[in-house]
Order: C-alpha cells, then sequence, then structure tokens
C-alpha cells in the first residue's frame, strides 16, 4: 500500500487558518506531513506542495486528499506522480534568537 | 452607518427574521444596532440561557424549515459554549450561521478579557469560519457565509467579527449581489451510462432495498424515493436521521436499521440481494460492520450529493454524486422506459415474515411499568400527524427510533452524528420559533433534559409552546444497560438521585407541568397541553430497568442482535 503522497494544493489565502485546516485534515486521518513548501501571490492566490505521509498504516491517504479537495478555499488537489523534492537554502545577515520568551542577539 | 448596523442590515437581506442568542461585551454592538428592528416585529431575538442551548436551537429551527438558524454568542465562554451546539450540527449536515463578536483587532492574542481564539476553535467543527477583518468586509461575509451554510452538503458557518469593527463607521455601502468565495457547492451531473447502470440492477434484483438518509429529507425528494419503491415493489429501510424522510405508515417502509433499529429493517438490508442507499452514508451506526455487509455479496449503489461519501466504508458498486431529488427523477424517467417491474412477491412476503416475527419482542406486556413502546403510541394517538417531536440521546433516543411513527417528512430531528444529549429541549424550540404552525414535542430522558433544561425558562419567557415528555428513570440508561449486559452487571456513575423533581422544576419556569401514570394520562396530558399552548413538560416514569432493543454487543454485528431482554428469557 502507498505509504507517502506529493500533493499540490491550489488554494485561496486570506489567512494562516488556511494552513491550519489544511494540517488539521491530515492530523485527523492520523497522517503526518514530510516536508511542505507554500507561496501566497498578491491576490491571494496560494499554492501549497506537500509530502503526507501515512506512518500509522491507516491507510488514510487517499481519504484525506479527498476530503481536503471539498474544504472552502481549496479550489483543488493535484496527486504528483514521481515527484522529486529539492531542499531549498536560506540566505541572511544576521540572527536573532527567541527561546521560551528570551531574546538574545 | 455603523458596522453593527451594516451587519443587521446584511442578516435581513439574508432573510433572517428569527436570532437565537445571549449578548455580552463582545457582540453588544450588534444587539444595539437591532432594538428598532426587535421593537417593530421585523426581527425575533429569543434571549436562550446557555449558548448552546442557542446552537441547538437555530439548528432545529433550520431542520425544521429548511433555512438557515442563526445564533450569536459573544467572545471567550459564549463561543466556545456553542462548539458542541455548531459540531452537532457540523455532523447532520444542517445549516447554522453563527455570528459572534471578538474582541478589538488590536487587544487580540494577547490574552485580553474573554479572548478566545474562536477561528482555532471553529475550524474543528464546522464547514467554515471567518474573521472579518475590516467593517468593508461585513456584507460580503454574512452573503458568504449564509451560501456556503445552505447549499452543497449544509452545514454550520462561523462569522467572527471585532467588537471595533462592529462599531467603526462606513459611508459607502456595497451589497453583493452574489456570494464571492473560493468554494462550489457540490455537482449534480446525470450520466447516462450510470443511469441506466443503475435501473438495470434494481430491474434485475429479487431481494431489493432502498436504504434512505436524511440527504432525502434535505434534498426534499421523498415522493421520488416513494414512487420508486412503488414501481419496483421494493421494501425502504432508512438510517435514524432518515427516519425524517419517510412516512411510518407507508405500507413498504419496514423501519429505521442498525445499532439500535429495528431488527427486521436491520434483517432486510442484510438479506437484500441488492441496496440502493439515497442520501445516506454508510456510517458505522447504521452498517455496525463493513465485512459482515459486505460479505453478503450484493450489489451496493448509492446516490449521494457528496462524492467523498463514495471513498468511505463500502465503495458503492454504482454510484452517482448529486441532488437526490435530480438524480432519482432521472432513474423514475429511465425505468418507466424499460417498463413495469414485477412486483417483488416473493421478497415481500419475506420482509412482512420478518415483521411478523420480530413483532413477537417487540412489543413486551407492561409487567407492572409503562413501556416505551406504549408510550409513544400513546402519543401518537394524541399528536396529528404533521406533529415535529425532536429527542434528546439516551434509551428514549431509541425507543423513539424504533417505535416513534412520524408521519410527514421533516418532522422528526435527533442527534445522531454526534449524539449530544441536551439536543432535544432547545431542538424543539428552535423549531417550533420556525415552524409555529405545527405541535413541537421533545421527547426526552431525565439525563437528557437535565443537561439543557434551563432553556425552559426561555421557552416561557418568550412564550414558545414546546411540550417535553421526559422519560424519568433516575439514570444514565443507555450506559447503565451496556454495564449490565455486557460488563457483568458492574453498575457505576449512572444512577441519579432524587434531586430535581421534574415536576417542581418544570413549574419553577413557570411550565405547565403533568406526572403521568398511565397511558390515559400521557394522552390526556397532551391534549391539555396542546389545548392550553404554553410551555408544557410531562413526566412519565419508567423503570430504569427497561432495555432500548434490538441492541449489539459493542463492536458487534447487526447479525449478533439482541431483541428481547436476557435478563429474563432466552428468546432472542
Amino acid at each position: 500500500m502507498t505509504q507517502e503522497k506529493t500533493i499540490k494544493i491550489e488554494a485561496y489565502y486570506r489567512d494562516p487558518g488556511l494552513l491550519e485546516r489544511i494540517a488539521a485534515t491530515f492530523r485527523r486521518f492520523w497522517l503526518d506531513i514530510k516536508w511542505m513548501n507554500m507561496k501566497v501571490e498578491e491576490d491571494g492566490k496560494c499554492t501549497v506542495y506537500m509530502s503526507i505521509y501515512d506512518g500509522s498504516g491507516l491507510g488514510n491517504l487517499d481519504l484525506s486528499v479527498i476530503t481536503l479537495s471539498k474544504m472552502v478555499d481549496i479550489d483543488f488537489v493535484e496527486e504528483l506522480e514521481g515527484a522529486s523534492y529539492k531542499e531549498f537554502e536560506i540566505k541572511y545577515n544576521k540572527m536573532k534568537k527567541y527561546e521560551w520568551g528570551v531574546i538574545s542577539e | 452607518m455603523k458596522g453593527s448596523e451594516l451587519l443587521v442590515k446584511s442578516m435581513k437581506r439574508e432573510g433572517v427574521k428569527d436570532l437565537f442568542g445571549i449578548p455580552g461585551l463582545y457582540n453588544m454592538p450588534l444587539y444595539d444596532s437591532f432594538i428598532e428592528d426587535v421593537e417593530s416585529g421585523e426581527l425575533r431575538h429569543i434571549l436562550m440561557r446557555h449558548e448552546q442551548g442557542a446552537a441547538h436551537a437555530a439548528d432545529g429551527y433550520a431542520r425544521a424549515t429548511g433555512r438557515p438558524g442563526v445564533l450569536t454568542a459573544t467572545a471567550g465562554p459564549g463561543v466556545t459554549n456553542i462548539v458542541t451546539g455548531l459540531i452537532t450540527a457540523y455532523q447532520d449536515s444542517s445549516p447554522v450561521v453563527a455570528i459572534t463578536g471578538a474582541v478589538n483587532r488590536n487587544a487580540m492574542g494577547k490574552l485580553s478579557f474573554q479572548e478566545s481564539d474562536t477561528l482555532g476553535v471553529s475550524f474543528p467543527v464546522t464547514k467554515y469560519a471567518v474573521e472579518v477583518k475590516t467593517i468593508e468586509e461585513i456584507p460580503l461575509w454574512v452573503k458568504n457565509a449564509f451560501y456556503i451554510a445552505s447549499t452543497g452538503r449544509p452545514g454550520p458557518v462561523v462569522v467572527d467579527i471585532p467588537r471595533d469593527v462592529q462599531m467603526e463607521d462606513i459611508e459607502n455601502v456595497h451589497y453583493p449581489e452574489e456570494a464571492k468565495v473560493h468554494y462550489k457547492p457540490f455537482k449534480t451531473v446525470v450520466n447516462r451510462d450510470l443511469v441506466n447502470q443503475m435501473a438495470l440492477n434494481l430491474m434485475k434484483a429479487e431481494k431489493p432495498v432502498i436504504l434512505v438518509g436524511t440527504g432525502v429529507a434535505w434534498a426534499n425528494a421523498t415522493d421520488e424515493v416513494l414512487k420508486l419503491s412503488e414501481f419496483l415493489g421494493c421494501p425502504i429501510v432508512s438510517t435514524l436521521p432518515g427516519k425524517s424522510a419517510i412516512p411510518a405508515d407507508y405500507p413498504l417502509y419496514v423501519g429505521a436499521m442498525g445499532y439500535y433499529g429495528r431488527a427486521e429493517a436491520s434483517m432486510a438490508a442484510l438479506e437484500s440481494d441488492l441496496l440502493l442507499a439515497v442520501g445516506a452514508r454508510f456510517s458505522d451506526r447504521t452498517f455496525t460492520s463493513y465485512d459482515e455487509m459486505k460479505d453478503t455479496k450484493k450489489i451496493f449503489m448509492s446516490i449521494n450529493l457528496d462524492p467523498t461519501d463514495f471513498s468511505k466504508g463500502i465503495k458503492p458498486d454504482v454510484s452517482m454524486a448529486g441532488n437526490a431529488k435530480v438524480l432519482l427523477g432521472e432513474l423514475l424517467n429511465t425505468l418507466s422506459v424499460m417498463g413495469r417491474k414485477k412486483a417483488n412477491y416473493a421478497w415481500n412476503r419475506r420482509i412482512n415474515e420478518l415483521k411478523d416475527y420480530y413483532s413477537q419482542f417487540s412489543h413486551p406486556s407492561d409487567d407492572g411499568h409503562m413501556r416505551p413502546w406504549h408510550i409513544l403510541k400513546a402519543l401518537r394517538e394524541v399528536l396529528p400527524r404533521d406533529a415535529i417531536m425532536t429527542t434528546g440521546v439516551g434509551q428514549h433516543q431509541m425507543w423513539a427510533e424504533t417505535y416513534w411513527e412520524n408521519l410527514e417528512p421533516r418532522s422528526f430531528f435527533s442527534s445522531t452524528g454526534m449524539g449530544t444529549m441536551g439536543f432535544g429541549l432547545p431542538a424543539a424550540m428552535g423549531a417550533k420559533v420556525g415552524r409555529p404552525d405545527k405541535i413541537v414535542v421533545d421527547y426526552d430522558g431525565d439525563g437528557s433534559f437535565m443537561m439543557t433544561g434551563n432553556n425552559l425558562a426561555t421557552a416561557v419567557d418568550e412564550n414558545i409552546p414546546i411540550i417535553a415528555v421526559v422519560n424519568d428513570n433516575r439514570t444514565l440508561g443507555l450506559v447503565r444497560q451496556v454495564q449490565d449486559m455486557f460488563q457483568n452487571k458492574r453498575i457505576v456513575g449512572v444512577d441519579y438521585g432524587n434531586s430535581p423533581n421534574i415536576l417542581k422544576y418544570a413549574e419553577s419556569f413557570g411550565a405547565d407541568a403533568f406526572e403521568a401514570h398511565d397511558y390515559s394520562d400521557i394522552m390526556e396530558y397532551m391534549r391539555t397541553a396542546i389545548k392550553e399552548n404554553v410551555p408544557s413538560v410531562i413526566r412519565v416514569p419508567v423503570d430504569k430497568e427497561e432495555l432500548a432493543l434490538p441492541t449489539l454487543p459493542p463492536g458487534g454485528k447487526l447479525r449478533e442482535m439482541i431483541v428481547s431482554d436476557p435478563r429474563k428469557n432466552n428468546k432472542n
């Protein structure tokens, strides 16, 4: 049985609640998110790529995707076969650290 | 114009005439803006005694009228109190719109007084929840909320509006003519091949059965189901909520099947060679074991609005997604072209045998106590055909599932998906507000009734003349019987003491109260309550040893159903 799927979600972004609802859909089906990438355009159009993983073996991958597809703000979900993922690099000049409410430069 | 005035005008444009709620700091601007509408009678506000009751009342209103029920609550405890009502509506696909007040925008996230993360709390229990961020958005999101709640698979929607947005002023108002949201109601696509395949399967089947769900009621497809049944000579069984779609006196209706359903209905579903589900998902309450159903090797067919239901439980051999009324109409047209199907005489004889066989168990003698079947029979005799019944959750709900004969569509409402105790009374109040022309009865148990019984005060204050029939056995009977039957009689944490006296409790609110000692009392007091037309409570004492039958062992299969009291005899 397939244990992992890479999916593309085309959605409308109003606020971070969109991600909350997407993540909750998979949580409720006992699935895990291995990685994700998201970009929001100025008009609110949002594309999310993510890999979902059935670590529990309950076989809910298909059901979770079709359930996600009928959520308000989701235009459609595509299942991508043979998808590969390349980690992206973050460049920065300075770092400020927050640790349990304490800020350090 | 203030945001709160804009909110009221937007709600009125959606046809809102009744609003259940409780005011607090954060929805007070809304209240301030509808005073004149309340005074003129253009809007009715029903002040409930707990926000959970407001949500159930809005739900009952929606189920009785087919239009969204509306409630309002303040932030914090107001919002968290409606959660149970929202998920109850969500599980049973009932359109409810909740307008909630939120703390000011600049106070959010700072543990402000009564601040709740309304969206975070609401997302898992609603079809949608939205924060209105600016005053300009109010008309659009009210429009969207009603559209989302009432189209596709109906469900609850929360519109959360910060207090400062309600207090802002706006000069140029734009009311949208149409909803504008990234949301698509489910489509109805008539696929000729699938219609033909369904028709052929139905013509060939020797032992077909139609399983009716609550989707038939929402689609107003009762006539089409009955025509299909008549054409094919096909028995009908239903889910528990699906009872509301089929008149109990329709000759080919066998009853509600499932965990506590009628034995003959469950057996008919098992013995059939084809099962056509209409507006019903194959829930674990209806099919208690999917393996058991699959083992029958029957053909499963499904007509359902939500295509995702085809991926749950049992995958149908033939399925059509869409509006039940439209698709059944197509199916009927195709069948009529194919020619009249001969009646399934042998199959219907078998159904009658099942009915006859199980009737010996389903109407036990009085044995010194009033029996639920007889209580419901007495109520049926005195209530008009179109009376609405709601229930709480517990043994009495199961007795209503088995014995209550609802005779009109949309006249039986219960919390079936969520199993929410306390649903019955406020839902009855909502139904009565929506359908004041109907007699509305809350058939309840004492455990369930006491969970939201404080709303009886509202029924009296607001003159909502519902009649609660409370089966009082001083115990949480459904849990008790599981402990009794399947946990070695280890009965714990279920039996109540003598408090309160249900009659004095009802009278303290100003309701009429009656104590029924026998079946004729029930009928007489019901007649009196109807005539008096005031909120009334009829207490009916029930023996706590009474069982809700048929039942199954936890996790059991339908063939394992227990149809008679195993403590008294071995007839099973």
